[in-house]
């Protein structure tokens, strides 16, 4: 249970048309269990979903043992590759997917354009979204935005191109704001596995420290307390939940987004920022100083049912 | 094929980099100046002629990238980020 908002969403709808679809835990540090997932594939399984890399704990998923599992039980796979397009390697032959999307605004392209990679050989079939013209052998109708895919095609080139600069400049990035914060300021937890995980998506906890509210103090910063994508609720991330955070600290979670654009200057005054404010927060916090009492919270009942 | 002088590639490494200070947004000035020093280390080794008159070649158009980026930048009103303001006194 660790997809994006929009995938989830869809598959509520396949339910409602009669589909079964089962959904998968994903362990502690939010990497989907294969041997759960070797289990859960019947006979009537027709597609397997996974989330390349997720978006708001940055855990990069298995995605070619998963490919090898699905194509061994010969069972279509579909991987949300939003997130790692220009950002890690892909390659649909190695990893055996079948089905891909593709976002343009995430590889620094134009907004609005999107990528849908269907395989042809083994053959994917797939109902159109749309009727009309019946481009594109009848599977997307309609005349595209010229300049949108463009946009598309270039930012994919220079993604490939310049991967190994990107991926290093952010993850000097993320190293230096975690070390920073974490050198500050205590009780910092990074949610997701540390070592699976692309860089450019860091997910700190800061335990005893309302989300919203160090948001709220931040507010020269842009940064969120999940994704853009679930921001309709308050309610803490339901991919914090998944991979088994506690509540309070679900709710004390920020998101840190980096990318090619970042620069050193502007992580240091975040890093900097985050850590006065949090450190304010705390000193007004009641949680916090009967955490510094020695008092468990956890023990504490806080409302009589 | 005569081969490029070291003054002609410290000039093309200059101008990139004044190119680059031309962008008003603080993240792709930041970005092309860093991009540009990324690509002129990684090559430094690099003794193929070919392969070094061929980046010489993308450094020229990298420039005139630039120069028309950092134009159609110019063109709309672009504000300073909290980090390049001088500081209030607190």
């Amino acid at each position: 249970l660790q997809e994006h908002k929009c995938v989830l969403d869809s598959c509520r709808y396949l339910e409602n048309e009669g589909f079964k679809v089962t959904y998968l835990p994903v362990q502690k540090n939010g990497i989907i269990d294969l041997k759960k997932l070797e289990e859960a594939i019947t006979e009537k399984t027709s597609i397997v979903s996974v989330m390349f890399v997720n978006n708001e704990i940055g855990v990069i998923q298995p995605i070619k043992e998963i490919g090898a599992l699905c194509r061994a039980k010969r069972v279509q796979f579909h991987t949300d590759a939003a997130q790692a397009v220009g950002k890690v390697p892909v390659n649909v032959n190695d990893m055996n997917i079948d089905l891909m999307s593709i976002s343009g605004h995430k590889v620094y392209g134009p907004k609005g354009v999107g990528a849908l990679y269907v395989r042809r050989r083994p053959r994917v079939r797939i109902e159109a979204q749309m009727s009309g013209g019946g481009q594109e052998r009848g599977l997307r109708s309609g005349t595209v935005p010229t300049p949108l895919v463009v946009g598309l095609g270039k930012a994919c080139q220079i993604c490939k191109e310049e991967m190994q600069m990107d991926y290093e400049h952010v993850s000097r990035l993320a190293k230096r704001l975690i070390d920073k914060v974490s050198s500050n300021v205590e009780q910092i937890i990074r949610n997701g596995d540390p070592e699976k995980t692309y860089p450019g998506c860091v997910n700190l906890s800061f335990a005893y420290v309302e989300g919203e509210s160090l948001l709220m103090a931040l507010k020269d910063v842009a940064l969120s307390s999940g994704s853009a994508c679930t921001s309709a609720s308050l309610e803490p991330s339901y991919v914090l939940r998944a991979i088994g955070t506690d509540e309070d600290l679900a709710h004390s979670s920020i998101r840190f987004g980096l990318g090619r654009f970042t620069t050193e200057a502007e992580v240091d005054y975040t890093a900097t920022k985050c850590i006065k404010e949090a450190l304010r927060l705390r000193e007004m916090s009641p949680l916090w100083e009967m955490v510094q009492e020695g008092i468990d919270l956890k023990s504490i009942q806080w409302t009589q049912h | 094929m005569a081969t490029i002088t070291r003054l002609a590639w410290l000039g093309l490494y200059k101008d990139l980099q004044r190119a680059s200070s031309e962008f008003k947004q603080f993240g792709y000035r930041e970005f092309a100046k860093r991009r540009v020093r990324e690509y002129f280390e990684l090559n430094r080794k690099e003794t193929d002629q070919q392969k070094l008159a061929a980046l010489y070649q993308k450094g020229q158009e990298t420039l005139k990238v630039i120069h028309r980026q950092a134009a159609i930048g110019d063109l709309f009103p672009a504000s300073k980020l909290i980090i390049e303001q001088p500081t209030p006194a607190h």
